[in-house]
């Protein structure tokens, strides 16, 4: 299949499936940074730490691995929206709210990615 | 604003965020050990836009929510990621580059952050619109 299509495709679902995590938990959290956004952070860092663990001991195949990695957990996880939500923090000077933020979202995400690959490595 | 148009909406931003991330990703390719330059450029770059998108978009009054959904949620959201952010991150410590992978983490949060700040205030500056204190 032509990585076009496997690429766009799973990006769309990627996108619409953040969004649909976002709204979600928005009804739960309605004010402050978007919990969401750190659900689906987290998550996709494990899941891609998997596909890139289970890639290095094994042959995955190409077109699913395009799917999964640069398709569905680039597009699922976003820094962009992470790094607005950090300068509106700088902008009410929220510096505790910041500064845990910022270590929630990074530590959890490394310490989530660290996992899947251990997790994709061993399976 | 319709449920439906807004997935459907970012639904096309996600299929072209996710095509030019894939294919700056090919052109520019990055070994494991070392600096994840691009990445990084795409982190930065999508941040600074989303500046710009949510203060033309979603601060003016009405909020053009359709728009920002296809071009802040659906492009930039697809096109910018942090899972590669976090994977190449835990691949510099496995591979014992620890300097580099400090590194990477404090140019892409704090780079990130700034940019999106700046591009907010200036763009809030261009408009004419009140800066926050």
């Amino acid at each position: 299949m032509s990585g076009w299509l496997i690429v766009g495709l799973a990006g769309a679902f990627g996108a619409t499936s953040r969004h649909a995590v976002d709204l979600g938990m928005r009804k739960w959290f309605p004010s402050g940074p978007s919990i969401g956004i750190l659900i689906v952070n987290l998550f996709g860092s494990l899941a891609l730490g998997i596909v890139v663990g289970l890639s290095m001991t094994r042959y995955v195949n190409q077109d699913l691995r395009l799917a999964l990695s640069v398709g569905f957990c680039g597009a699922f996880t976003t820094f962009s929206t992470f790094a607005a939500e950090l300068a509106g923090l700088v902008n009410e000077r929220s510096n505790r709210l910041l500064v845990q933020w910022t270590a929630v979202m990074v530590f959890g995400g490394g310490v989530a990615a660290y996992l899947g690959i251990a997790i994709g490595r061993s399976w | 604003m319709s449920l439906l148009r807004r997935f459907a909406v970012i639904a096309v931003g996600g299929v072209l965020g996710s095509w030019l991330r894939w294919r700056l990703a090919l052109a520019f390719p990055v070994s494991p050990e070392t600096f994840p330059t691009t990445t990084l450029v795409i982190n930065l770059v999508g941040s600074a836009a989303i500046g710009v998108v949510l203060v033309l978009f979603l601060d003016r009054r009405p909020p053009k929510l359709l728009t920002h959904s296809f071009l802040g949620t659906g492009i930039l959201g697809a096109f910018t990621t942090f899972s590669t952010f976090t994977v190449e991150t835990a691949e510099l410590l496995r591979v014992s580059q620890p300097l580099t992978a400090v590194i990477y983490v404090v140019v892409s949060v704090g780079g990130g952050a700034l940019a999106a700040f700046i591009t907010m205030r200036v763009t809030r500056q261009a408009l004419h619109l009140e800066v926050a204190p």
